[in-house]
């Protein structure tokens, strides 16, 4: 049942033979990938004003798989966009892959974005016009140099690891909610960026599913790349590296769980 | 009205393009009103001064006959006038006209100020010429200025107003001179019979009309022909403003209705029927059209009141009053409110009807994919990704695309069609002088043949002739009486042959000829002041005008004033012999400038017209892509978010747009070509001449670059904007 979803063991295959350009390793083993510094953004100001997360410090290792908990409200998405380079915080440092990313221009951002993160949206966000395939390789034609033919090879392993090989040639609206929500995490994926944001990816997919792109990131993670988890289901978190837990825009506690899966 | 407030602030950048579009567009469509506008100026003026049904110059005329004139059938009032040619001591040529102020009933002087003339040296005139209480020296006898103002039929020229009695003892014999009769019926052919039972009861006495009478039939004013024409043009560019400001209205009520779609869908599921949601849908694109037409009509009514004054100021000399075409106003308010509603009737019933499951999923409107259109764009892998999404874009929403496709056609035909027409008009201008060898031609200013033929004896590049109106198959032409061997003139023949001397031969207009369907050897009854008379058709002349070219002894002789002349033409720009009448010489060069300064005028006007209709059409293309944007902000957003550039954005809708484009100016060249041989075919067939296109196509290149820069501009700005929030914030209204 899960592996006729999503095959797993493609995936050395595809990365040993296929990507030309070897996964970002970390310059040492043990360095902090993301270092948030007092991070803050707040919308509207005075009495108005929105916080969506306030003073968070936080070290996230690399090659780390990191569960991001709390409930409905307390700032778990906009940490991500910020981590992940999408958002600019109100105040505070943000050191991404040794990147001071807070104060960059937008153009250096997006740039930065395309070859450094791969971000997993809650609410999918494919492009409504290209086919699944397309959209997996969009990703890749903003993120890499790398060739038209071998981007399309690519695309359609990363389709296949996620168990949708044959649908490469639908449209967004052909899909259900959970095919699209695989081709957003392919396309994610793709392009092997040392950093991975995953807003409740599993939100849109049945429990097998679920776990099965849990594994395929706790995979990635393994492989050096450093993976944020942004999720509701403890039972998944529970099987995290760490699991960060927030409240009300502040990181209540942050649990390691020694070698977890 | 709280829903469209709420409507209002979701979108108040788009909401606004739209209603300032459609507004301009509306009021663009004003222009419809520019002829009524200026018409009621012109009846109201004519109304005030009593203007005569025929106007015609006579020999001079004492009491009795103006009396037996009185006294024919379907004549109100016959009364007579004076006016001679005066030369003020500044050189300046212009008129003595003599009024009997006291039982005159028509062309009464309009007074801005002062008083009219009381005693035999007063005059009233025009500001430019003195302030009142100066004193005029004209032909040697000094007037004192009592007052300001002027007559309609003079309007365009600042002359003298004095007592009859101060013109009369001017005159020959000291009679009237100018005939002017207002009658009972005042259709064409009751006024011609008048014209022709007038000349009858001259003849006995040996008096004759000196001019072609003119007829002002059914109330007509003497300029309304000339702003008639400039009307007809008006009302087309107001039609294409009109079809702008429709396709518009069809293309944003259609977005603010379809990108309802899931809203609507959402509500549908929870048990809303779709009558009374169909009935807030529409209301939606009412609101947006009720604020586009309280903006638009008054700048309709401002626009047209705005070139109606340019018009009647450049061509009529008269300044109009503020004047307000009701029947426009509700045109375009009712044609702007039931495209608003059949539109949104049709977008609304497409939307409640899409199948719930499948409108509940889409975020955006309707979804890519569910048309085999969609399906056969994605079938065809055009290209990089960016043109993919580029091409399906336009695919996706087609009636977006043909709107965008044909505000930038309209945009480029109006700015082909300007240049088009003035260089048609240019060239039009250069080719009735063509024919033309004189440097300089000097007329009497007075009716008549007034010099013999033989002044010019002595003078080796001099000659003389006539020149008069006269009319044929109902058209009135001008009549040149030349030498057969003239060297003045070229006639240029496209079949037949010159004229022979004292055989009562004509060489005719070639275009008007064919208009007319005269051939060579044909017999003309051609219509002069003295009466009709006979000539035989042995050419034709390609001179691109309404002309007949006669013998000149025939011609005099027809006038009743055998060997005599009232025109001399030379090859110098002056003429060194002087003439026994005052004259008016003018050189090519005076009426180069004279053909250019009213080119000019034509071409400023259009301009002003065609700068409207582009902007209204930019704004159309502008509000388009604004709401396109606004409607893909999630895609784009998404897409930064995948690391792209802005530079890439840009060149995503820059890849979109420049096919657009293309095919735009395309279709604005076919337009504006097609409109220009429109609006050349009804002038030449109004005139009954041959005009000709000259297609602008020097101008291609630079509507091109300006219509691509506007595109390029059009997607550099949009993207900045677009940018401007970061990307999580775009995203987040998107669930
Ligand atoms: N663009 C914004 N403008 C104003 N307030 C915002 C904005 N984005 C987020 N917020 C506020 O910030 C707070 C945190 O929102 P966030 O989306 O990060 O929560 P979350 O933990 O992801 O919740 P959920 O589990 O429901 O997705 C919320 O109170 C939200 O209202
Ligand atoms: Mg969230």
């Amino acid at each position: 049942m899960l592996s006729e979803h999503v095959n797993l063991d493609n995936w050395d295959m595809h990365t040993t033979s296929v990507l030309v350009r070897p996964p970002s390793a970390p310059a040492t083993a043990d360095a902090s990938l993301v270092e948030a510094r007092d991070l803050t953004r707040i919308w509207g100001k005075g009495d108005a004003a929105q916080i969506g997360v306030s003073g968070v410090d936080l070290d996230i290792r690399s090659g780390e798989l990191v569960a991001v908990i709390g409930p409905s409200g307390s700032g778990k998405s906009t940490l991500g966009a910020l981590i992940a380079g999408i958002d600019k915080p109100t105040s505070g440092s943000l050191v991404v892959n040794g990147t001071r990313i807070d104060r960059m221009k937008t153009d250096r951002l997006a740039a930065w974005r395309g070859g450094n993160v791969g971000i997993v949206f809650q609410d999918f966000h494919l492009l409504p016009t290209l086919t699944a395939v397309e959209n997996v390789e969009l990703a890749l034609d903003l993120g890499t140099d790398i060739g038209r033919r071998q981007r399309h090879k690519i695309a359609l392993t990363a389709l296949d690891q996620v168990g949708l090989a044959g649908h490469a040639k639908k449209l967004p609206a052909q899909m259900s909610g959970g095919e699209q929500q695989r081709v957003g995490i392919a396309r994610a994926t793709v392009t092997r960026a040392s950093l991975i944001v995953a807003d409740e990816p599993t939100g849109a997919l049945d429990q097998a599913n679920g776990h099965a792109v849990f594994e395929l990131l706790a995979g990635l993670a393994r492989m050096g790349t450093t993976v944020i988890f942004i999720t509701h289901d403890l039972s998944l978190a529970g099987a995290a590296d760490r699991i960060v837990s927030m409240i009300d825009g502040r990181v209540e506690s942050v649990t390691e769980q020694g070698a977890a899966s | 009205m709280k829903s469209m407030l709420r409507q209002f602030r979701r979108a108040p950048g788009r909401i606004l393009a739209s209603v300032f579009a459609l507004a301009l567009a509306v009021g663009a469509i004003g222009v419809l009103a520019i002829p009524t506008v200026s018409g009621a100026t012109l009846r109201q003026a004519a109304g005030g001064q009593g203007l005569a049904d025929i106007v015609v110059d006579t020999t001079s005329l004492d009491q009795s006959q103006l009396a037996l004139i009185n006294e024919i059938d379907n004549v109100a009032v016959a009364e007579g006038q004076a006016t001679v040619a005066v030369r003020l001591s500044d050189g300046f040529l212009t008129r003595l006209v003599g009024l009997d102020f006291d039982t005159q009933t028509m062309d009464i002087v309009q007074l801005t100020d002062g008083r009219l003339p009381g005693a035999v040296d007063e005059v009233v005139t025009s500001k430019s010429l003195g302030a009142i209480g100066d004193h005029l020296v004209a032909d040697g006898s000094s007037y004192e200025i009592v007052g300001h103002g002027g007559t309609l039929w003079w309007s365009d020229s600042d002359v003298l107003y004095a007592q009859l009695d101060t013109v009369t003892a001017l005159t020959e014999d000291g009679g009237t001179n100018r005939l002017v009769i207002t009658a009972v019926d005042d259709g064409i052919d009751d006024l011609r019979a008048i014209g022709d039972e007038v000349r009858l009861v001259l003849q006995p006495r040996g008096d004759t009309y000196t001019t072609f009478p003119t007829y002002l039939p059914d109330g007509s004013t003497p300029i309304d022909q000339d702003i008639e024409q400039v009307s007809t043009l008006i009302g087309l560019l107001g039609i294409v403003a009109g079809l702008v400001a429709l396709v518009l209205l069809a293309s944003t009520t259609n977005t603010l209705i379809t990108e309802r779609t899931r809203e609507v869908a959402v509500m549908r599921a929870l048990g809303g029927r779709s009558r009374p949601l169909r009935r807030r849908l529409r209301r939606i694109s009412f609101g947006i059209t009720g604020m586009a037409l309280v903006i638009g009509l008054p700048l309709g009514v401002l626009i047209s009141n705005f070139i109606a004054r340019m018009v009647l100021e450049e061509f009529v000399g008269i300044t109009p009053d503020f004047a307000i075409d009701w029947r426009v106003i509700a045109g375009s308010a009712i044609g702007v409110l039931l495209g608003a509603r059949l539109v949104a009737a049709r977008a609304a019933r497409g939307v409640t009807k899409l199948p719930l499951a499948e409108a509940l999923r889409d975020r955006e409107g309707a979804p890519f994919g569910n048309r085999w259109t969609h399906r056969l764009a994605t079938r065809i892998p055009t290209g990089g990704l960016f043109s993919r999404i580029a091409t399906r874009q336009s695919v996706h929403r087609p009636a977006r695309t043909l709107a965008v496709v044909i505000q930038i056609s309209a945009a480029v035909g109006a700015a082909f069609l300007i240049p088009s027409l003035a260089n048609s008009v240019n060239e039009f201008n250069s080719a009735t002088h063509e024919p033309w060898a004189w440097e300089s031609t000097t007329q009497a200013r007075d009716a008549g043949l007034p010099f013999s033929a033989s002044v010019v004896a002595e003078s080796a590049d001099a000659e003389s002739g006539i020149y008069v109106e006269g009319e044929l198959e109902e058209w009135q032409i001008d009549l040149y009486g030349l030498e057969p061997d003239t060297e003045m003139f070229d006639p240029m023949l496209t079949s037949g042959r010159w004229i022979s001397p004292e055989s009562r031969e004509a060489v005719l207009s070639a275009g008007f000829a064919k208009r007319n369907d005269l051939q060579v050897g044909d017999t003309l009854m051609i219509e002069l002041a003295s009466g009709e008379f006979e000539y035989h058709l042995v050419g034709l002349a390609n001179d691109f005008s309404r002309t007949a070219y006669l013998d000149r002894t025939d011609l005099a002789a027809d006038l009743g004033e055998p060997g005599m002349v009232n025109t001399v033409w030379s090859m110098r720009d002056h003429l060194d012999i002087t003439l026994p009448a005052a004259t008016r010489t003018s050189t090519a060069a005076d009426l180069d400038a004279d053909d250019n300064a009213g080119r000019a005028a034509i071409v400023t006007i259009f301009s002003a017209i065609g700068v409207i209709v582009a902007g209204v059409a930019a704004l159309a293309v502008l509000s388009s892509m604004t709401v396109s944007l606004f409607e893909r902000r999630h895609e784009l957003a998404a897409m930064q978010a995948l690391g792209a550039s802005r530079r890439r954005l840009r060149g995503l809708l820059i890849r979109e747009l420049l096919p657009l484009g293309a095919i735009g100016v395309l279709g604005g060249i076919i337009l504006g070509a097609l409109g220009t041989r429109g609006i050349i075919m009804s002038f030449e067939a109004s005139n009954a001449v041959d005009i000709g296109v000259v297609d602008a196509l020097g101008s291609v290149p630079l509507i091109a670059a300006g219509t691509f820069a506007a595109l390029v501009l059009l997607a550099l700005a949009t993207v900045r904007s677009a940018a401007r929030r970061p990307v999580a914030v775009t995203l987040r209204g998107a669930a």
